[in-house]
């Protein structure tokens, strides 16, 4: 019998979705693209869009009615290694939040007092289940998408269309652009821990699409508004495309703190869902001892925030190392556990 | 156990409340200082930094959002280094938030000023940058002269030429096209 605290509507499955696979990875998109693969990096972002639809479609179907509360049962080693992953996934995410809300919201504001508010919000939204997390993540989607759409409309009347023709063609910078790319995806793979517990309905190929669409054109906002060069040596390139961004007749001319406030929100669903899905894994594999690992990832990430903090540069600097590994490890991984199940269940059904 | 779960939120309410609000260092608009345009002229290794910031003890009661504007410049070595001497000697905080234009005096456009202007996250990639061979003091002459600020008076300039067809390529954002 299923858990109704882990059941979700396929209306919010689909928007769990989207929000966790775009928020964080579309703000490091067009720079870690150009630099991998200048010449076609269109091509790529593309390609990995299709990437994420098949991967998103495998999952989907291996997934279906297999819940990974009963995955994590039959594998509580996977459960123990995915809280200890997602929570250095989470402390990222959680860093990257801080430093942009010192940045440019908050200047000269401790990281502790911007760390507290943001891990009691994770944690409410989280401490009910997979159907409380649902709601919220069903209740915030417009609000972290309209503000993103509204400047990539705006932005769309001055784009320099030469910055993002394809101008050089190589298979090998395109592989690696595509590959790189696909790990920066790596939050899809949240969607093996909601798939088998969606209600009523498979997830839906508008959402893929819908993915896709705003993808692209978040690259194609930025590639075409700053240029490539400027792209790759900016330090935050979507946020500088949205500072160039103006609201016609001079009502707003600037909207980059707004897009930001907004694109947090985002973020933390991704730094929220990390949390949540490594303290479940805990939660489905040992039924007991959930509060000493919601006390240990909350509490932890609260009483490091200062330690954490300079070490933002070292993840930064090693970033591509830690998509690769989320690539290798996140999106393997849960293929193989589930097809061990799907097996298992099939045995046991002819049996 | 929901008592204790209002309780928590409370807590966390008042926390918010007092550390995230900004009522321990408020500010009013007066107490900051808004840079409207920016100069920059290279003499020998340092630099003549010339801001020019919106006067609002000028401003005149029925010029609505006009505001004129005011310069003082600094000798130093860098943008940063510039910005440190301002906060040592004035008041005010800088704030860049409002910044239309950027001119470099003498010559060509300095390209370590230009990072240290790519790299601050308070402008805009939507300002001007300029360059003239004339000085940065003759370029901000007309400045007590004019009842609004340089820097708008620059922008105005730029979007009304006839003689700049894509006045966005002249932007921060496009410097590396």
């Amino acid at each position: 019998m299923k858990n109704k605290y882990q059941m979700i509507t396929k209306r919010q499955g689909n928007r769990i979705f989207i929000l966790e696979s775009f928020s964080a990875a579309a703000l490091f998109l067009p720079q870690l693209v150009l630099k991998e693969n200048k010449g076609s990096a269109v091509l790529s972002v593309i390609a990995a869009c299709i990437f994420i639809g098949i991967y998103f479609w495998i999952a989907a179907k291996t997934a279906k009615g297999i819940s990974m509360e009963n995955v994590l049962k039959e594998h509580p080693w996977a459960a123990v290694f995915y809280y200890i992953r997602f929570f250095i996934n989470g402390a990222f995410y959680y860093i990257y939040i801080i430093s942009m809300v010192s940045r440019y919201l908050l200047p000269g504001r401790k990281g502790f007092f911007v760390g507290l508010p943001l891990l009691f919000l994770a944690w409410s939204v989280n401490k009910t289940g997979l159907r409380e997390r649902g709601r919220v993540m069903e209740g915030i989607f417009w609000f972290v998408l309209i503000p993103v759409i509204f400047v990539l409309l705006l932005s769309a009347s001055d784009l320099a269309f030469r910055e993002l023709a394809v101008t050089e063609f190589g298979w090998k910078d395109f592989g690696k652009g595509t590959l790189l790319l696909a790990a920066l995806f790596h939050p899809v793979e949240f969607v093996w821990f909601y798939r088998g517990d969606m209600e009523h309905g498979n997830m839906k190929f508008t959402s893929f699409l819908g993915l896709a669409i705003l993808l692209l054109g978040v690259y194609c906002a930025t590639a075409g508004s700053l240029g490539r060069t400027l792209t790759v040596y900016d330090e935050n390139p979507v946020m500088s495309m949205a500072q160039g961004v103006a609201m016609p007749g001079g009502l707003m001319a600037r909207l980059d703190i707004f897009l930001i406030a907004f694109w947090i929100v985002g973020v933390f669903c991704v730094f929220s869902g990390y949390l949540f899905y490594g303290n479940e894994s805990l939660k489905h594999a040992f039924g007991k001892g959930r509060k000493a690992g919601v006390l240990l990832s909350y509490g932890g990430l609260l009483l490091l925030t200062n330690w954490l903090l300079p070490l933002y540069d070292f993840f930064w600097n090693n970033f591509s190392y830690f998509l690769y590994g989320n690539l290798l490890i996140g999106l393997v991984l849960p293929l193989t556990l589930f097809l061990m199940m799907q097996r298992r269940v099939q045995s046991e059904n002819n049996a | 156990m929901r008592t204790m779960h209002k309780w928590i939120l409370i807590f966390m309410a008042v926390v918010i409340c007092i550390g995230c609000c900004g009522c321990s260092n408020q500010k009013d608009i007066e107490d900051s200082c808004y840079i409207l345009a920016l100069g920059f002229e290279k003499t020998g290794d340092k630099y003549l930094v010339r801001y020019s910031y919106a006067d609002f003890d000028h401003e005149k009661s029925n010029s609505g959002t006009k505001v004129p504007s005011k310069s003082v410049t600094f000798l130093a070595d860098s943008f940063g280094d510039a910005n440190k001497k301002w906060e040592d000697h004035q008041m005010n905080q800088l704030n860049f938030g409002h910044l239309k234009v950027v001119i470099f005096g003498n010559g060509k456009k300095d390209p370590k000023i230009i990072k240290e202007l790519l790299a601050h996250p308070q402008i805009a990639k939507s300002v001007f940058v300029l360059d003239t061979k004339k000085s940065v003091a003759k370029m901000f002459e007309k400045e007590k002269d004019l009842p609004i600020s340089f820097g708008e008076y620059m922008a105005k300039a730029i979007e009304n030429s006839e003689k700049i067809a894509v006045p966005k390529n002249y932007t921060l954002g496009r410097i590396m096209y």
